[in-house]
């Protein structure tokens, strides 16, 4: 699966980076490295607020859709503590608040 | 005397510059956000018989690709400039992240120390460095610091003698092969190997204090009422704190330093005219620009401590929800936030985009952002003729704001159009800075505005004093070369209603410092003025002066602690000295005409020439004109609508 498809509240290894952009670089040297595991801490707007140890690194969906991860962990509650607003669909834009668990 | 070039060097927002300060007793501007340092800085420092260069380079993630003008900085000096040692600077409590630029820097070859930054913070999240070991494995000199505090600072001295003396080189990477894909795969696994085999550890299970306050600060509906709030407050503070204290000084200038002096002068005999001039261009000019050292010290105090503390990068996050629908990424708003304390380095710190188009666009929604020096002007005339100042200062931050915003927005529909680039930061932990730092941070500034008030600002009304006094022999001031200009400029401002030639002429110098409107209307109106020798009984001015200075202080402890703004209703008629004059030939419509005008036009020289400098010559033209009818037009606007 891609990070931008992983949820509040779940955890992920960092499978592979997408491309040999220069943006995907900088972000390896932020942290964000292969076999390394990543909490989603908050998802709000286009972005994604991960976490590992210290590291706390935000990151767009774009650059998220070019990062390959594996679930390793499902949060109980995705966004429990930061209800955000996102897209569900991609036809139709529909806004609901996060924290109310994902659409069937 | 020997040199020794020590090169600065490591991920973003480690504390570099910190080291810096600490080492070479310099005041560089440091931050608690990734991208603080954007062009290369130096500092020396002497030790035993070696004068040694420090030589502080932009903060870079890796060498291996570059995304934007700052990492270009360092990236060009370290592969083509001449230094002796590299001191790598690491963020211990990210170790594993900030070794990967080190196993890079292995591959330079040079001699090197790695300093780990930062001791405390690891100790207080578990984390253990076995240094010895990593000593051994690098083979190289590994110390560590604290920035903060400046604790093992000094031992760096003697290692960079003794690393460049001994030429200590670190351990080389062995990749055995030329393809580039395996070769950063190798650093990689040779950091992730070197970090477990010196970290260790423990456990903790309780939340840390940037934990516990990103949950409200960050949080998508509280944080952004959070942000309005610590923004309030910033501005209530700065305001409220230094009002009384700005009321004092004015009237210990007045009503003491002025005739005080005045008697001097007669007491020495001296000629009527050095009295002239130190009643027009000294207090007149100078001295109504001093008077607001404290809103320049207490605004400063607010935005360093903001800086400081790790929550303008959180700020970014927020705002990229409603920035992003404008096209730009929520990075912007450092430079934005930045230029609430001076344009120009916020202008200089565009320098971390990774798109030129980018660039130019936030370049150009800066000079509406209101600096302290315009600050100064909106609560003088502000405080002057309007009953509630704050609301009118409020209104023209917003005012800014907006047409910062509609700016932006035009551009990105039209001649920088393109595709929204994507958002990637990295947020720091929370830091409580140091309040030794912070003063030295606000003293630099006040240091600053003091010494452009002593140089600029008193050429300024030297000039000025001079075109009111020439040609010589003239009876009415106004027939005076400053009353001419004033008066041929006036065509232009006459239709938004700023016909007085006093005022146009105090709006040319305007364009080299915005507080020079002040002092020029000070050294006019002064001019102008039949001059009065007050005598005082100096034990009683003092006496008097001592019980404000009592009062000022009572006043400035309640406007601090109290939640509602203690300057939100003045009574402009008690208004005294040049605030009387100016009253006198402004109206209430004339002097928001007047205001709107200063917040809309291009913000000073030492702006354009930074655009000029950081954009194009081109962008900075097109902006000064483009500022200059914008203005125009809105004040004409207010002006005839009111």
């Amino acid at each position: 699966m891609l990070l931008s498809e992983a949820r509040c509240g779940e955890k992920v290894r960092i499978k592979k980076l997408l491309g040999e952009e220069a943006i995907l670089r900088k972000i390896e040297g932020m942290g964000l490295r292969k076999e390394m595991i990543f909490e989603i801490i908050q998802r709000c707007g286009r972005n994604i607020l991960l976490k590992n140890g210290e590291n706390r690194l935000a990151v767009s969906n774009d650059i998220a859709k070019k990062i390959e991860v594996e679930l390793i962990e499902k949060g109980e509650l995705p966004c429990k503590t930061s209800p955000c607003f996102e897209k569900t669909t991609k036809t139709k834009p529909k806004w609901r608040w996060c924290f109310l668990g994902k659409e069937e | 005397m020997k040199i020794i070039r020590a090169v600065l060097v490591g991920n973003p927002n480690v504390g570099k510059t910190s080291l810096l300060n600490h080492l070479a007793g310099s005041n560089l501007k440091i931050g608690n956000w990734p991208g603080v340092t954007v062009e290369k800085k130096e500092g020396k420092t002497y030790f035993q018989d070696f004068e040694i260069l420090l030589i502080d380079l932009p903060g870079i993630y890796t060498l291996e690709e570059l995304v934007s003008e700052d990492e270009k900085i360092t990236f060009d000096f370290l592969y083509s400039k001449n230094y002796e040692v590299l001191l790598n600077i690491i963020e211990t409590p990210r170790i594993e992240r900030d070794l990967y630029l080190t196993t890079q820097l292995l591959d330079l070859e040079k001699p090197m120390i790695l300093v780990l930054n930062m001791m405390d913070e690891a100790q207080k999240l578990g984390i253990e460095v076995d240094i010895k070991r990593l000593q051994d494995l690098l083979k190289i000199k590994v110390l560590s610091t604290n920035g903060r505090t400046g604790e093992g600072v000094k031992e760096l001295l003697p290692a960079i003698v003794e690393t460049y003396e001994q030429e200590i080189k670190p351990t080389k990477i062995r990749y055995e092969t030329s393809e580039e894909t395996k070769i950063k795969e190798k650093r990689l696994y040779f950091s992730q190997g070197l970090a477990k085999e010196v970290v260790k550890r423990k456990l903790l299970t309780k939340e840390s204090f940037t934990e516990i306050l990103d949950r409200f600060l960050i949080h998508p509906v509280w944080g952004n009422l959070f942000f309005l709030l610590i923004m309030y407050f910033t501005f209530k503070i700065a305001f409220d704190f230094s009002i009384p204290f700005s009321d004092w000084i004015e009237g210990f200038i007045q009503n003491f330093i002025g005739p005080l002096i005045f008697q001097i002068f007669i007491f020495l005999g001296a000629p009527s005219w050095v009295g002239d001039f130190f009643s027009s261009a000294v207090i007149g000019g100078v001295g109504t620009v001093l008077v607001f050292i404290p809103l320049i010290f207490s605004i400063y105090f607010l935005l360093t401590l903001l800086e400081t503390s790790g929550y303008l990068p959180r700020v970014a996050f927020l705002m990229d929800r409603w920035t992003h629908k404008l096209g730009l990424h929520g990075l912007s708003v450092f430079p934005l936030v930045l230029a609430l304390g001076c344009n120009v380095p916020a202008l200089i710190a565009t320098r971390t985009f990774q798109d030129r188009k980018d660039k130019f666009l936030v370049m150009t929604m800066i000079p509406f952002i209101s600096c302290p020096a315009r600050l100064v002007l909106f609560s003088f005339f502000a405080t002057l003729f309007f009953s509630q100042p704050v609301w009118i200062i409020f209104f023209l931050y917003l005012l800014g704001l907006v047409f910062s915003i509609l700016t932006s927005f035009l551009l990105r529909k039209t001649f920088l159009k393109r595709e929204l680039s994507h958002f990637v930061m990295d947020l720091p932990p929370y830091r409580i800075p140091s309040l030794k730092i912070i003063f030295k941070i606000v003293w630099f500034h006040l240091q600053s505005f003091i010494y452009r008030a002593g140089t600029l600002i008193f050429l300024i009304s030297i000039f000025i004093w001079l075109l009111l006094n020439l040609p010589p022999g003239i009876q009415k001031v106004e027939d005076s070369l400053a009353g001419k200009i004033g008066k041929t400029i006036g065509v232009i401002f006459s239709p938004i209603g700023l016909s007085d030639w006093r005022i146009t002429t105090s709006l040319i110098p305007a364009f080299l410092a915005r507080e020079a409107i002040i002092s020029t209307m000070g050294v006019i109106l002064l001019e102008e003025k039949t001059k009065e020798i007050k005598e005082i009984d100096l034990k009683e001015e003092a006496k008097t002066q001592i019980l404000d200075l009592i009062k000022t202080f009572k006043e400035a402890f309640y406007g601090f602690f109290s939640l509602w703004p203690q300057s939100l209703s003045l009574n402009p008629e008690e208004a005294q000295g040049l605030k009387k004059e100016i009253s006198k030939i402004l109206t209430f419509k004339q002097a928001l005409s007047f205001l709107i005008f200063l917040l809309i036009y291009n913000s000073c020289l030492a702006t354009f020439v930074t655009m000029w400098k950081e954009g194009s010559k081109r962008l900075a033209f097109l902006f000064l004109g483009y500022s200059f009818a914008l203005a125009w037009i809105l004040a004409f606007i207010i002006y005839c609508l009111l």
